[in-house]
């Protein structure tokens, strides 16, 4: 089986005055495993919908491949499908509903049985052919939907929020499982989904998107470190974002000055810094150490969290930042002076809206 | 009373606490199917009148009815029409339904509206103007216009039945079916259709009753050998009142009743 890549270029989709995705341009390669994730009406699931077909774009292309599926009907479009409540044929045993596609395909007999059985051993169901979907649990559901979206070797595998059903222990186990899955078929998979950890868990890529736009598609890792803008800084992970003044070609946090990771000059207007909680070092009293920034503030509370210890500090000029660290060690007393380091290297600084 | 109804559901209620419940269910009950039981005993009568309860038994006016070319050519007329009215309205109920339920258009809720509108109209209304319309059609005693007729009243009741159908299903499971690789219209016959059928049968019922009923329309646009039962029923009401007209109803009340079970088993067959 060879997969193929997905190419979307400048698609807009608008219901009237309303604009639901706006000039989107997203390139999938061939085999990769790309998540679209973004907050609820960010346009992520129209954009999953435009591709399989069900919606038809006011403007844009749809190219798998180097073929323009544009105005393809669904069901000419060869990919399978997950839907985030699975989406099983009630009516139809286990065999029935991974068959489904086979069905409609000119496969013999024998060969539906083999593709059937085949399927279902992937995920590790062959037992459970003759059973109906209301006898499965949601775990058993949800690898049916995934056995009979690729029963009939799609180039294509699109799945919208397959695991928010879920409880959190299945959804992580799930996880691995469809990433796994992934990898041993090799095949193009469009993932969405609004849980980020999900997105950095499974992805080759992650494609954020905001407004009906791409904020910015990166790596799960760049994502998080190097974020383009402050959406994005916002949406992954647990960020502080503090506002930076500019002094004679400086950037300042309450008078002291930061040393941004990147040059100053490609920052732009109204500058912010994004600080990650688990970048921050508690230093002692003189010390600091080369290539990083000191911040101040006044130690507030320090929760321990089981894995670590979530300590807030407070600043001069009221604003709270969140650090993460393993213990309590070297930590002062609350109400008392502390002294953080950044390392420069870590430092985001991003331009403001 | 009241303390009653706010009391939380795991406080059980003793039946004694509440037989003047099932007293007021049993007799609604009663009331509900007394007038169509009582022309039963009346129909094995051996009276030239009406009378409750007979004063003596006999299945002469049974006869009477089968030996009537005019009866049994009105009964012939009522199940061919209801039949056909079965035939057009679920199906075209169905997919309006399907469209109202699919559609995003704005217009659609006045297309909602337009097809409900039958039942919304006094029935005699509609009569009088399928009268005018007809004369002007060529379509007064034939069955075609009372099939058209009888359409029009029912497909508002088959829209509402599959619509409550639609609502409880999941419109992704099509849309899988259709990623799979089946065009919509195989999609909606092998995966959407058997999970709305019990709507659907409900939907034939009613529509199969709402002919064989039907009264208002078809003193208007019904007659000669195409008359209904029931404008049949009502022309002998105005001349005399004999228990032969009991004997019709026991006949129409055993067909309904035949439809309704019907289409009770083969709704309790799709739920296994």
């Amino acid at each position: 089986m060879t997969s193929l890549p997905i190419s979307i270029r400048s698609l807009t989709k608008a219901h009237g005055a309303l604009t639901v995705l706006d000039g989107v341009d997203l390139d999938v390669r061939s085999g990769e495993f790309m998540t679209l994730l973004g907050p609820s009406g960010s346009g992520k699931t129209t954009l999953l919908m435009v591709i399989a077909g069900f919606i038809r774009p006011s403007s844009g292309q749809v190219l798998v491949g180097d073929k323009d599926m544009t105005r393809v009907p669904p069901h000419r479009r060869d990919l399978g499908m997950v839907f985030q409540n699975y989406a099983l044929f009630p009516h139809m045993t286990v065999g029935e509903n991974v068959a489904y596609p086979l069905k409609r395909r000119s496969y013999s007999k024998a060969e539906i049985a083999d593709k059937v059985n085949a399927a279902l051993k992937i995920v590790q169901l062959e037992a459970l052919s003759e059973r109906y979907p209301s006898q499965l649990s949601g775990g058993q559901k949800q690898r049916i939907a995934l056995a009979r979206a690729v029963s009939f070797d799609p180039r294509i595998l699109l799945m919208d929020e397959p695991l928010s059903a879920l409880d959190k222990k299945l959804r992580e186990h799930m996880q691995i499982e469809i990433r796994d899955l992934h990898d041993r078929l090799g095949i193009t998979t469009i993932y969405v989904t609004h849980d980020q950890r999900e997105a950095l868990t499974m992805s080759d890529r992650i494609a954020v998107i905001n407004e009906g736009r791409i904020a910015q598609v990166d790596a799960p890792a760049a994502l998080y470190e190097k974020p383009k803008n402050l959406f994005v800084a916002d949406f992954i992970g647990d960020s502080t974002i503090l506002p930076l003044h500019r002094e004679a070609g400086r950037l300042m946090l309450n008078g002291a000055p930061i040393h941004p990771g990147c040059a100053p000059e490609a920052i732009g207007t109204a500058p912010h810094l994004v600080i990650r909680p688990e970048k921050l070092e508690v230093l002692r009293d003189g010390q600091l150490p080369a290539g990083q920034n000191l911040i101040e503030g006044a130690l507030r509370s320090a929760l321990f969290q089981g894995d670590s210890v979530l300590v807030q500090v407070e600043l001069a000029d009221g604003a709270v930042l969140s650090l993460r660290q393993p213990g309590r060690h070297n930590l002062p007393e609350p109400g008392h002076r502390i002294r953080l380091g950044l390392p420069i290297a870590d430092t985001v600084v991003l331009a403001g809206a | 009373m009241i303390r009653w109804l706010t009391s939380p559901a795991w406080d059980q209620v003793a039946h004694y606490r509440r037989l003047w419940l099932y007293a007021i269910a049993i007799l609604v009950m009663i009331i509900l199917v007394a007038p169509t039981l009582i022309v039963i005993p009346m129909s094995f009568s051996d009276s030239k009148y009406l009378t409750f309860p007979p004063t003596g038994w006999s299945l002469g006016w049974y006869r009477t009815f089968f030996e009537s070319s005019t009866w049994l050519m009105a009964t012939k007329t009522s199940l061919l029409v209801a039949v056909f009215t079965v035939l057009v309205a679920t199906p075209l109920g169905t997919l309006a339904a399907y469209a109202i339920h699919e559609s995003r258009l704005a217009a659609m809720s006045g297309v909602h509206a337009v097809l409900l509108s039958p039942m919304m109209v006094p029935v005699i209304m509609v009569a009088i103007g399928l009268y005018f319309i007809y004369a002007r059609l060529e379509l007064l005693n034939t069955k075609l216009g009372l099939v058209l007729a009888h359409a029009m009243l029912a497909i508002p009741l088959v829209v509402i039945t599959v619509l409550a159908g639609l609502k409880t299903y999941d419109m992704n499971q099509e849309r899988v079916a259709r990623s799979l690789g089946a065009p919509r219209w195989l999609a909606f016959w092998t995966v959407t259709l058997p999970q709305i059928r019990p709507a659907i049968l409900n939907a034939v019922l009613l529509s199969f009753l709402t002919s064989l009923d039907e009264v208002n329309v078809a003193l208007f646009i019904s007659g000669g050998e195409n008359s209904t039962v029931t404008r049949v029923m009502f022309n002998s009401l105005r001349d005399e009142i004999d228990p032969l007209i009991t004997v019709v109803s026991t006949c129409l009340v055993l067909v309904s009743v035949t439809i309704v079970l019907v289409v009770q088993l083969a709704n309790r067959k799709s739920h296994q």
